[in-house]
């Protein structure tokens, strides 16, 4: 099953493709992980996919074409956790997340009791219940990604886009929010594709990556075969050691080649895990 | 021993496992019922006041009378009740109706343009009405010779016409991407739509006074006539407007998260904005430029009851209609028998009333 297949996608700002006749298959139920440097294109193409931007080539969303898909059937089909989501302060949590479920509610409709029970059902699945009538202000940033992603979840679409949903949280905050959507991506067999920039927790929460450089797909696979120091050097300009944890994880570190005269990544032999990189970078 | 803290803790597990109930906001009855209570107040406020003293008494048992199948003799003499009939009522419906319909406008331009300085003016109401104005008194047909008064028809026809090519212009410049290229076309066309204004009133001196009133806002009634005129249009608009009050609190998450959310955000914008001009095209038409009650109300209203739009529009409305009418009391009470313009009355009591309401409610405002 194909959840988004997509065939040479062009995004063109005038003169300038964001994203250049991409073509790419996401499986349904899988996590997709979407990276690649600054200005690669992964908005770009997020937002194509949500129909915000206009595109040439073919996006299909569960085999039906992205062009026989209303504004309405999309939204059904399609949600975003955005990179950074406009929250109107003074607005309750509750009143947010129920506007997740503006796709089934005709044009000058008001919520049905089902609207209110599927928002119930999620405010409880992901912990919200004690501040459902909070104002959005009052919220930490951890808090207010999990009622964004509740916002999402709320439109029952079986396809869940992230953009850098972790970028403004702690280390704790972020692992909090993926475990819970990679909950989702199991359990209730969500197709994920999360745009992230951190390569580590990429590599660990994804089954696929895709690597975009340039507007470009240039890698995708299983984290192991596009996380290398080689790919990352050459799209990311970036100077790495690409280490395996005992899981068989890729743990991705940035080194400081120039400085003090060494490009020791500081883990220690005791880890065993730079022996590991050594050889696993010699073989 | 043991049954009662087990009785407890269960408990307290049944309470946390019940779901909590997320309900949407809404306008509760009891500041529906407090918006209603302020404009029947400040209406019987508006008629007991005026040169001609009306016993109230009488006032009541008349219009009580005037109810179908209910007689309860007359209370007034005749000449008290043409008073009634044909000066005061009019003249404070036709201020509810202006005033509830420029506030909410007002409320409908700050959601459409996520902006809280929106005000129904915005998009070149003001100037194209002050154009059509200006021209209907300078060059317009003597109101003896046409059977409708061509002064109201030109404001309304300007004011349309001003929005109109503001959103044509905004969105030939990609105001469907932007909505602050809507807010600079309207910008644009204002200054040149004024700048024909002042150029025809230059040119026309003798007509600068009347044009200066007129601009200045001023609520003068000849019976029901400008009460059936604007009617129609007002009850469209509110209606229009009304239905959108949950699309509105969508577009509060922005343009493209209101988009994955499914809504054709361009097509409700020009909805609302068609309705919410259509109203204050008609209000303007009738009565001028009366500033600052499209921003005053709604803001008052967010900051005392909630920021819904399902509240925010309803309420507006009401304390709306109430606030001008209470203003035109003011108006013709303060140096009577002569009258001040409404527009001074708006904003000289209208800013401290929301300065004194901004500060009680400093705590919501971060």
């Amino acid at each position: 099953m194909i959840a988004i297949s997509l065939s040479n996608v062009t995004v063109s700002f005038g003169d300038f493709d964001a994203v250049d006749d991409l073509t790419a298959e996401i499986p349904a139920g899988q996590w997709v992980g979407l990276i690649g440097p600054n200005g690669a294109g992964k908005t770009s193409l997020l937002r194509a996919v949500l129909g915000l931007l206009p595109h040439s080539g073919r996006i299909s969303l569960d085999g039906t074409d992205h062009a026989a898909l209303t504004r309405r059937d999309l939204s059904r089909q399609v949600a975003l956790v955005p990179q950074t989501p406009v929250c109107p302060p003074e607005m309750a949590v509750a009143d947010y997340v129920l506007l997740g479920r503006t796709p089934y509610i005709s044009y000058l409709g008001t919520e049905t009791v089902h609207d209110i029970e599927v928002v119930a059902a999620i405010i409880d699945r992901l912990d919200l219940g004690h501040f459902v009538r909070r104002p959005l202000r009052t919220l930490s940033g951890g808090e207010l990604q999990r009622v964004v992603l509740a916002r999402a979840l709320a439109q029952q679409a079986p396809v869940l886009l992230l953009d850098e949903p972790t970028s403004a949280l702690d280390v704790g905050h972020q692992q909090q929010v993926l475990e819970l959507v990679d909950e989702l991506c199991r359990h209730d067999g969500l197709t994920v594709v999360a745009a992230m920039h951190d390569l580590t927790l990429a590599g660990q929460f994804a089954d696929r990556l895709l690597l975009m450089s340039n507007g470009r797909s240039v890698a995708m696979g299983p984290p192991a075969d596009v996380l290398t120091e080689h790919t990352i050097s050459e799209h990311y300009g970036a100077s790495v050691r690409v280490l395996r944890d005992e899981c068989g994880g890729v743990v991705v570190v940035p080194t400081r080649a120039h400085t003090r005269g060494s490009a020791d990544t500081g883990l220690t032999d005791d880890t065993g895990l730079a022996d590991e990189a050594s050889a696993d970078a010699r073989g | 021993m043991s049954e009662q803290p087990t009785r407890v803790t269960v408990e307290a597990i049944v309470r946390a496992d019940a779901p909590a109930r997320p309900a949407p906001a809404r306008l509760r009855r009891r500041w529906l019922a407090a918006g209603v209570a302020s404009l029947a107040s400040a209406m019987v406020v508006a008629i007991a006041f005026g040169p001609a003293g009306l016993p109230v008494g009488g006032v009541i048992s008349e219009l009580v009378s005037a109810l179908p199948g209910i007689e309860v003799g007359d209370g007034l003499s005749d000449r008290q009740a043409g008073i009634l009939w044909q000066i005061r009522l009019p003249r404070i419906v036709l201020g509810a109706l202006v005033g509830g319909m420029l506030a909410m406008s007002g409320a409908a331009y700050q959601g459409v343009f996520r902006n809280p300085l929106a005000d129904p003016y915005l998009l070149g109401v003001a100037a194209g009405a002050g154009l059509g104005a200006t021209l209907a008194i300078a060059y317009g047909p003597n109101s003896t010779t046409w059977a409708v008064d061509a002064l109201p028809l030109f404001a309304f026809a300007g004011a349309f016409i001003g929005v109109a090519l503001a959103w044509a212009v905004g969105h030939t410049a990609g105001a469907s991407r932007n909505v602050a290229t809507l807010i600079l076309a309207g910008v644009a066309v204002a200054a040149f739509l004024t700048a024909i204004q002042t150029f025809v009133q230059q040119r026309e001196s003798d007509t600068l006074r009347t044009v200066y009133g007129w601009i200045l806002g001023r609520l003068s009634t000849s019976g029901w006539h400008e009460v059936l005129l604007i009617l129609p249009y007002v009850t469209i608009s509110a209606v229009v407007v009304l239905l959108h009050r949950r699309l509105l609190d969508v577009l509060s998450v922005g343009d493209d998260e209101a988009g994955t959310l499914g809504i054709r955000t361009t097509r409700v914008r020009l909805v609302v904005v068609a309705a919410a001009t259509l109203g204050t095209a008609a209000a303007v038409a009738v009565s001028g430029l009366i500033g600052f009650v499209g921003i005053i109300v709604p803001h008052a209203v967010r900051l005392v009851a909630g920021t819904s739009y399902r509240i925010v529009l309803p309420l507006s409305l009401l304390l709306g209609a109430a606030f001008l009418v209470l203003a035109d009391v003011a108006a013709r009470s303060i140096a009577s028998p002569a009258e001040l313009p409404i527009g001074v009355i708006t904003a000289f009591f209208g800013a401290p009333f929301f300065a004194v309401v901004l500060r009680t409610n400093r705590r919501l405002v971060q």
